[in-house]
């Protein structure tokens, strides 16, 4: 084989790797190459200034090129190794099936939650439901006890011997209209029945009078809304009277708006 | 050559990623060649796409201690133009097998063929001597033809050529060191 410098100079190595030079020489330069590392950096130097040269004066290929080489190259082989787009899709699937799976258990997490929350209003619902019929109960428990307590203290009030019972028969007023009232001087305690008094507008209230020595002396009002009311016992009491006042209740009778009276 | 090794190892064992990263990084020096050697970009396209094919074939046959991947590749690309235009009936070859004989390759010049980088500055022989052989894939016997020089002339200026382009590259070199060391 030629030397170094005749192989330089003979331009062998451009040759060589533009692949122009023949056969018979390649290989004898090859080995040459192999042995002389003088020789193979000059010409690694030649090879890396024509890449160089090549990137300066690069042209971009149009996009389809590469796609149409890995269409091909797909279509031609199988089992290619990994394949960047392939594992792209995999991983592309693997997320996508990631997802999914997120996405369905947060779907179901939150068809949960709302099911729970709609039941947990339901529950609510119901609870004030059951809290309102329950107060609803407690109220007619205490109407109930409160109507017993009436009926007992009536009961008691009417057993007692030393008990005066007085009808106040409605005038014109209240045509129909009628009370009982039951007074005991000993325990000193003044009932009246009320049930037949007929019905008042909002404005008004059934008032209950002590005529004292002229003076007629507040007994309290009456609440249309029991049929038994206890009423303040007054001394030396003359007659009792019942007017209409307005609702709540006055200071002094109004005369005028007597509906009953009765002398003791 | 260090940097591309592992690339070029999973390349020759058929691995797609490896021939896309080597497609991106390589294909626009290569389209540039077959682009001025055939000067017919549908064409260059068709063999562009074929070069890389033929690699993908033929990817076990590279042996990194022949030579640099690139200059494999650019040999293909070469020999697959060449291929091309010799089975082109408008380029038949004429019996010193020349296939630009009859057009010329001075003529063809147009925005693709430019020149750029260190050939560019190179004296307009040396460039000329250069572009024939290496981007117009022509021997050194049709392109001392084309030169109108004899073939040792030629074979000179190839010679001084690849010599000043080396200056060229070791001169920027030198350059972006003293550069690097100014910013350090």
């Amino acid at each position: 084989m030629k030397d170094r410098n005749t192989i330089i100079e003979s331009g062998m190595l451009e040759m060589y790797l533009l692949g122009l030079l023949p056969d018979e020489q390649v290989t004898a330069l090859e080995q040459t190459l192999a042995e002389d590392a003088v020789l193979a950096t000059k010409y690694a130097e030649i090879e890396q200034d024509f890449e160089n040269v090549s990137l300066e004066n690069a042209i971009q290929p149009p996009d389809f090129i590469k796609e149409d080489l890995f269409e091909e190259i797909r279509k031609k082989y199988e089992g290619v190794k990994t394949l960047p787009k392939e594992e792209t899709s995999t991983n592309i699937k693997n997320t996508s099936q990631f997802l999914w799976i997120a996405a369905s258990v947060a779907a179901v997490f939150m068809i949960g939650a709302f099911w729970m929350f709609t039941q947990w209003n339901a529950t609510k619902d119901d609870l004030q439901v059951t809290q309102q019929e329950l107060n609803d109960i407690k109220k007619q428990i205490e109407n109930l006890q409160g109507d017993l307590k009436d009926s007992q203290l009536l009961a008691d009030v009417i057993n007692d011997p030393n008990t005066l019972q007085y009808a106040l028969k409605g005038n014109d007023k209240i045509p129909g209209g009628f009370a009982k009232a039951y007074i005991n001087h000993e325990d000193k305690s003044a009932i009246v029945n009320v049930q037949k008094l007929p019905e008042l507008p909002a404005d008004k209230t059934y008032q209950m009078w002590a005529d004292v020595e002229g003076e007629m002396i507040n007994m309290g009002v009456i609440d249309k809304s029991k049929n038994v009311v206890v009423l303040e016992y007054i001394d030396e009491a003359t007659s009792l009277n019942i007017t209409i006042e307005p609702a709540g209740g006055s200071d002094h009778a109004t005369v005028e708006q007597l509906v009953t009276n009765v002398y003791l | 050559m260090k940097n591309d090794s592992i690339l070029i190892e999973q390349f020759k064992n058929r691995d797609e990623t490896a021939l896309s990263k080597l497609y991106d990084k390589y294909s626009g020096a290569i389209y540039g060649v077959i682009i001025r050697m055939c000067r017919n970009e549908e064409a260059a396209q068709e063999i562009l796409q074929e070069t890389f094919m033929k690699a993908w074939d033929k990817s076990h046959l590279y042996n990194a201690d022949k030579g640099k991947f690139y200059t494999w590749l650019y040999r293909i690309a070469r020999n697959t133009t060449l291929n091309f235009l010799r089975k082109d009936e408008k380029l038949i070859q004429t019996e010193d097998l020349s296939v630009y004989k009859d057009e010329g390759v001075e003529e063809d010049d147009d925005m693709h063929v430019e020149l750029k980088g260190a050939l560019a500055k190179l004296d307009a022989h040396h460039q000329k001597a250069l572009k024939l052989i290496y981007f117009n894939g022509l021997t050194h016997k049709e392109a001392h033809e084309e030169m109108g020089v004899p073939l040792g002339t030629f074979k000179s200026y190839v010679r001084q050529a690849v010599t000043k382009l080396r200056e060229v590259y070791a001169k920027e070199l030198l350059i972006l060191i003293c550069i690097l060391e100014l910013l350090t």
